[in-house]
């Protein structure tokens, strides 16, 4: 099943993805505007472009278009220029809209590092410092207050939603942000490493990668069902129709240009909306809801038949499984008595069957690296002479070029043993019961890791997989100094690692107050560290203690951390690392139901670090100013060239209506107004020829 | 296109490969015919289809594999009767079901193809050909390769049989009597044979690994033979899986239908009743892809009298039809009969109620068998192999390989590991799985090591991979279904050290070569045996027991090897002093681990050096103005040129380059980094020569790449000797 465009044209031109909008510049009519990719001429200009009503008095939309230096708003039917303003952090996605009626409406324009909202007379009336690239920027009501709340997209792979310049909440995400859309009443997110999903509030509904990237999403009934669909357009030409609460694919179109955009608005002026599709290559279509429900057809077109018959199969093959795995026991028991004939027979079906005792465990092991200190260390072991064939471990996020880490340990045969992780092959081992595996983790996140382990025999091609699944907390990679036993600890035993700490305590220092029952501190610390032991609470809570000290080292770069729980409801955190600091109050927060926690802190080595950058920042200012005028001495002088290449053109013309001495003539005297900028003397000479 | 086929569901059945279904011939025409289907568990049923439902006629119980199902039936009646080869018995059936004939062969291979034709029986194990008339054995005969396919031609109705064996070592042989009349020699590898049935006799057509569709005409003297490719190469076609000649349309014209591994079904015009050769106007009629490769597809009349319609089944045992009649057809014919939405409906239903019970059994399955996996049970888990169809396959378009696998179940995810230096996976074109690199330690034997993890409903996927000649080991592939419960499967493939080299049948001879002699104390099949180790495709038995020749094509660089090999003595000539190189260090090693002396003479003409720079010139030059053009077209397309006076302005070779700006970017995009392929291969050329005349340049191998990257001469014979 297919569904046809109601229109189609070309602009043959190379389209970029920062910007297609679509406005109504004279108030009625849409006008596509897209950005094309030859404008990359001079340097590197990122551009983005948005469309949209920013006057309280006019019925016509804006243009805004944002380069790496400066947003310029632009009336297009009247082609005036509304107001020019520099950004020096450069401008990467903007959208027109009103978050606070007081205000009206404002252009939100994301930058590397902050959100500013103008007016239509360019004042800036709201400043958000992000601290990260903003990649997208929607306008959608997140918390269902009839208010519409700024959610931007980063490319710290979070989701950030400000109301105004207000933060409230962040969502995690597994890939820098490419695109936020709000889909009706859900938010659909788009991200650069294929995935896409969508949020209900800050549940998500779903989410799934894929192997192109999305590049845009819109919300459309093309189905003609009386519901929205998600309609989501990829890199790699294709169109998907989805149900936005479930994700399931409803229909695909498939071109071979990879698509830039997808917009909704009533482009031909018809009184409905259609949905318009923008190729890379400047292909343009235009779809619209179809007068009948396709939904039922395209569920009756046979697919539904064999959807089912796939299942039977799947659900045949499983009992076939079953019914084998008891012929090859009854058979096993049968002959029993003689060992001998078992082996032979184990044999025969050695090949057609993966064998292992049925009580074949797998165990797990997480515990930070107790050698190097350098990582988390998963370890993993069968609990018979059954070897690990190889593991895959999935997370999102965590390794370099994708989402998995492999172990496949060496093929030759040598004696069983432990194969510890990708670096060490210092043993050549093949038949391995454990496997060790290493990973570093980049950000202090939860990580679900995902591990599949081929379990069997050494010359067998037939393996058992093992699913293991397992949440490594926030805090994995920072570990205690010395090796404890894993049974539970007090707190003087755990204070007292402290003591034979080697390293120096640092001097920076967070310390704020929380009072709270010193229970739920080591639950804290024992669901949010990966200790060997659990944190016991004294049994008499009140007063049997002083304090508790929690003295840990950063498995990324060796770096102490201090924690001190004071009897006194006092914490301090001391650690030379202020992003840690931040978010072990938050998370310390988070997990106390907090909602107003005041904190001292001392920094002296971040702030003079501050200082000397900001220093540097000063120097690196200026250069760029001299830079920046050399490019615009340059510029310019590049567009007095195409003048006069334009002006030789016109007089070329102009001579060749004249023949002979008279165009001599007027080739000088054309010269000569030019030196003078004398405008109506050559437009005098090109009319009349002196 | 110009055919609307509507798909309609059939049946389940296991596990199909290639002549696992028969459609019986129907007495009168668009009369709907029977079909006959023989899976992999061994069940032989005959169908048929009234009013959407599937009637069974006859299904046997489950039992051995069967191989083939063919129709014949004595000359003159209706060829009716079926003829089923299980392992290496005949079993033949009427159409009510009954056994009329069982047939043990007493071969010691599995019947591998059947062909059925009057009183004879055709049967062929993988290399032995066996001829029985009156199920008495006339004749036999051995191949060194294997058999793929075999067939019979029946020259005008006469009672002579010619029988057609397709073998892989890319030949056609034509034997009458069991002795071979005529060796046809191949291009590719054949897959499939069909005779067309309305032809007098002189017609076969030919499907092949590489996808093509080649016709081939004989004289009754089998003195002559014709051939013109209906259906070419290009563009990593799939290979061809099932052939079939049928008039959909019913004007007297047969169309040609040909099913794919990647699951395509394609129907194409053809003039196959002309008997003059004028073939060449192929159209296209109707194209589509069922993601599950196609075992066995005809056209005939099946759901419906009077519409034709096309069925096939899939290698994970799926019976479609597709049917002529559109949905339009469908609700004209509703308002006469009301009960076609109904019937559909109550398939549904029917289905849904055989899940359910599905469903029960296997939740009670499941937890017996969880019971069985508790600490203190003393058993063993053992969960059945899943049947795996794989194919590797050398492309010779781009000289890449293509390892196509499919399961019956969905793939959850495919694990690749390699030892192989340089063999680098690429992407497939269509392919929806998520692809993982992950880090790894060659000290482990770990060169590649990456995750394909599949989209739902995935049952195939095409693995896509480059080598570099000289360097070999194992490729590694662990395939998990998403089927309780979870296992996996490995298989491995052998990458020959000349992985790029294929079997031909002839070679250049003006062609100046290199030769490499070897002389020892070795008998022909260890040679054999390290030859076979060394390159791919070579058969596994050899013909003579004399002087044995194989020859062999690069496929990305055009240069031959040719091996001739006795007892003690083998000689290796080549054009690619790379080639020759390689062999040597290979072949060495491999006598030295077994002890045997080995004297070696190499004879490196200089002229070959020139010779070969000359052959890979034009391909050169190619990537190299490629990539120029390329560059300069990005350039031209900043530059924005909108009005014919600008464009007038530029020179010839811009307007060109303009004009055909979409082509110049597709090549490219293709084809662009088969440039520093070529690179690569011309240094290794350069190193090799040296070390044949025992100088040593590796540390100048970087230099070397650079210059010949930038070499700005349109000659690269003078670009290669000033290196």
């Amino acid at each position: 099943m297919s569904i046809k465009p109601v229109f189609s044209f070309s602009i043959d031109m190379k389209l970029s993805e920062k910007g297609v909008s679509v406005g109504k510049y004279d108030g009625e009519t849409a006008s596509l505007t897209a950005i094309t990719q030859s404008n990359k001429t001079t340097s590197k200009i990122e551009f983005a472009i948005t469309a949209g009503k920013l006057s309280k008095s006019s019925e016509n939309d804006y243009l805004a278009i944002g380069s790496d230096t400066n947003i310029l708003v632009y009336q297009v039917n009247d082609n005036l220029e509304v107001f020019f303003k520099e950004i020096t952090e450069g401008v990467l996605c903007m959208i027109i809209g009103t978050t606070d009626d007081r205000a009206g409406p404002m252009l939100f324009c994301g930058s590397k590092q902050t959100v500013r909202g103008f007016n239509e007379h360019g004042d800036e009336i709201l400043w958000i410092v992000t601290s990260c690239f903003v990649n997208s920027i929607e306008l959608f009501d997140f918390n269902r207050d009839n208010e519409l709340e700024i959610i931007l997209g980063c490319e710290n792979e979070k989701i950030k939603i400000y109301k105004n310049d207000k933060f409230i909440r962040e969502l995690n995400e597994s890939g820098p942000i490419k695109k936020v859309i709000k889909i009706n009443s859900l938010l659909a997110f788009i991200l650069k490493n294929g995935t896409i999903g969508i949020y209900e509030g800050h549940v998500r509904l779903w989410r799934i990668k894929a192997k192109s990237t999305a590049s845009s999403a819109a919300s459309y009934d093309i189905l003609g069902t009386g519901h929205m669909q998600l309609v989501i357009g990829w890199e790699s030409g294709k169109i998907d129709v989805r149900d936005p609460r479930s994700g399931d694919v409803l229909m695909k179109m498939m071109s071979s240009n990879k698509i830039i955009g997808l917009l909704v608005t009533d482009y031909r002026g018809l009184g409905s909306n259609e949905l318009i599709s923008i190729s890379e290559q400047g292909d343009i279509q235009g779809y619209m809801t179809s007068s009948i429900n396709l939904a039922p057809i395209s569920a009756c077109d046979g697919s539904q038949i064999s959807e089912m018959l796939n299942l039977k199969q799947n659900l045949l093959t499983e009992l076939i499984h079953y019914e084998n795995n008891l012929r090859v026991n009854d058979a096993l028991t049968s002959a029993s008595d003689d060992s001998l004939t078992t082996v032979k027979q184990l044999r025969a079906v050695a090949n057609d069957f993966a064998i292992i005792p049925a009580n074949t465990r797998l165990s797990i092991g997480i515990s930070a690296d107790e050698i190097k200190k350098s990582s988390v260390e998963v370890s993993i072991s069968t609990n018979n002479s059954t070897i690990i064939k190889a593991v895959i471990v999935f997370t999102d996020g965590i390794f370099p070029n994708g989402e998995v880490l492999i172990v496949h340990p060496p093929t030759k045969r040598v004696v069983s043993g432990i194969y510890s992780g990708i670096q060490s092959a210092s043993s050549r081992i093949s038949g391995v019961s454990n496997i060790v595996i290493p990973l570093k983790i980049p950000k202090d996140e939860v990580i679900d890791v995902h591990i599949k382990a081929f379990v069997g025999s050494v010359d067998g091609n037939q393996f058992h997989v093992f699913e293991l699944n397992r949440q490594l907390p926030k805090f994995s990679m920072y570990s205690l100094p010395e090796k404890i036993s894993g049974s539970p600890k007090g707190f003087e035993e755990i204070s007292k690692l402290s003591e034979n700490f080697s390293l120096k305590a640092p001097e920076s220092f967070v310390k704020f107050k929380v009072a709270e029952r010193v229970s739920r501190f080591c639950m804290f610390i024992n669901q949010n560290f990966l200790l060997p032991a659990d944190i016991e609470p004294p049994a008499n809570e009140i007063d049997s203690f002083d304090f508790l000290k929690l003295s840990l080292v950063s498995l990324r770069d060796a770096s102490p951390v201090i924690i001190t729980f004071y009897n006194d409801s006092n914490i301090i955190i001391q650690t030379e690392n202020l992003e840690l600091a931040g978010n072990l109050v938050q998370s310390i927060a988070e997990f106390m139901n907090i909602t107003n926690l005041d904190s001292s802190a001392s920094f002296p080595g971040t702030v003079s670090k501050f200082h000397e950058l900001f220093e540097k920042l000063q120097g690196l200012q200026e250069s760029a100013n001299v830079l920046r005028t050399d490019t615009a001495l340059k510029i310019n002088l590049a567009k007095i060239l195409v003048i006069r290449a334009e002006d030789a053109k016109i007089t070329n013309m102009a001579q060749r209506l004249r023949v002979g001495n008279v165009a001599t003539k007027m080739m000088t005297q054309y010269k000569e107004a030019l030196l003078q900028k004398n405008v109506e003397k050559l437009v005098q000479i090109m009319e009349m020829g002196k | 296109m110009e055919l609307e086929l509507t798909r309609v569901d059939y049946n389940l059945v296991g596990i199909t490969l290639q002549n696992s279904l028969k459609l019986l011939p129907a007495k009168k025409a668009k009369e709907q015919q029977r079909f006959v289907i023989g899976d992999q568990d061994g069940v032989v049923q005959l169908l048929s289809v009234k009013k959407d439902e599937v009637i069974v006629h006859f299904k046997t119980v489950p039992g051995n594999i069967i191989t083939s199902v063919q129709l014949g039936g004595s000359t003159g009646t209706i060829h009716d009767k079926i003829f089923v080869a299980y392992d290496n018995q005949i079993v033949g059936y009427n159409k009510k079901g009954k056994v009329f004939l069982t047939f043990d062969t007493n071969l010691t291979e599995p019947i591998k193809s059947l062909c059925v034709t009057g009183n004879d029986l055709i049967v062929c194990g993988n290399h032995v050909y066996t001829h029985y008339k009156d199920c008495k054995e006339s004749g036999s005969y051995l191949c060194g390769d294997t058999i793929v396919d075999c067939n019979v031609l029946c020259p005008h109705n006469t009672s002579r049989v010619i029988t057609i064996l397709a073998c892989s070592g890319r030949v056609l042989r034509l034997l009458e009597h069991c002795r071979v009349r005529k060796l046809i020699e191949l291009e590719s590898i054949p897959t499939v044979l069909h005779v067309p049935k309305n032809a007098i006799g002189n017609k076969i057509l030919v499907g092949f690994s590489d996808g093509r569709v080649t016709l081939f005409c004989v004289n009754p003297m089998l003195t002559e033979v014709k051939q013109e490719i209906l259906i070419a190469s290009k563009d990593n076609l799939s290979a061809v899986t099932c052939l079939d000649t049928f008039d959909l349309y019913g004007d007297g014209k047969e169309e040609l239908i040909i099913g794919r591994r990647d699951g395509t079904i394609q129907v194409f015009t053809t003039m196959l009743e002309n008997n003059e050769f004028e073939m060449d106007c192929q159209q296209l009629l109707y194209e589509e892809n069922f993601n599950e490769s196609i075992s066995c597809v005809f056209g005939g009349c099946i759901g419906v009298a009077g519409y034709a319609e096309l069925i096939a089944c899939t290698y994970t045992g799926k019976v479609f039809g597709l049917t002529t009649r559109t949905i339009g057809d469908i609700l004209t014919d509703a308002k006469s009969n009301s009960n076609v939405v109904t019937d559909a409906s109550q398939r549904i239903q029917k289905l849904k109620s055989e899940i359910e019970y599905l469903e029960q059994a296997v939740t009670r399955e499941r937890e017996k068998y969880q019971l069985s996996t508790q600490a203190m049970s003393s058993g063993l888990s053992a969960i059945s192999a899943m049947a795996i169809n794989d194919s590797i396959s050398l492309s010779a378009d781009d000289a890449t390989y293509i390892l196509s696998l499919e399961l019956p179940s969905p793939i959850e995810n495919i694990l690749v590991q390699s030892d192989v230096v340089a063999l680098e996976m690429l992407d497939v074109e269509g392919n929806s799985a998520v692809v993982s690199k992950s880090e790894c330690d060659k000290n482990d034997g770990n060169i590649l090591l990456c995750c394909y993890r599949c989209q739902v409903n995935t049952n195939r996927l095409d693995l896509k991979f480059r080598t570099v000649e000289g360097h070999h080991g194992t490729l590694r592939v662990y395939i998990t279904p998403n089927i309780q419960p979870k296992c996996c499967q490995l298989k491995t493939y052998t990458i020959h050290p000349l992985s790029l080299h294929m079997v031909v049948h002839n070679y250049d001879q003006t062609r100046p070569m290199n030769t490499l002699t070897l002389k020892g104390n070795f008998s022909q099949g260890e040679m054999h045996s390290w030859i076979s180790n060394c390159l791919p495709e070579v058969p596994e038995r050899i013909d003579s027991n004399d002087e044995n020749v194989l020859m062999f094509k690069n496929v990305f660089l055009g240069t031959f090897l040719i091996c001739v090999y006795s007892k003690g003595e083998a000689e290796f000539r080549s054009d690619n002093v790379t080639t020759i190189s390689i062999v040597k260090d290979f072949i060495a090693k491999k006598a030295t681990t077994k002890h045997i002396k080995i004297e070696l003479t190499i004879n490196v003409h200089d002229n070959t050096t020139e010779a070969f720079v000359k052959l890979i010139e034009p391909k050169f030059l190619f990537y190299n103005n490629l990539l120029k053009d390329n560059k300069t077209l990005q350039a031209l397309l900043e530059l924005n040129v909108q009005s014919d006076d600008e464009y007038e302005l530029l020179s010839e070779r811009y307007k060109m380059l303009l004009q055909n700006k979409r082509d110049i970017q597709e090549k490219f995009r293709k084809e662009s980094n088969n440039f520093d392929r070529l690179i690569n291969l011309l240094t290794y050329f350069y190193v090799h020569k040296n070390k044949l005349k025992g100088i040593d340049v590796k540390n100048r191998i970087e230099t070397i790449k650079c210059s010949l990257k930038n070499s700005k001469s349109n000659s690269l014979v003078q670009a290669f000797s000033e290196i």
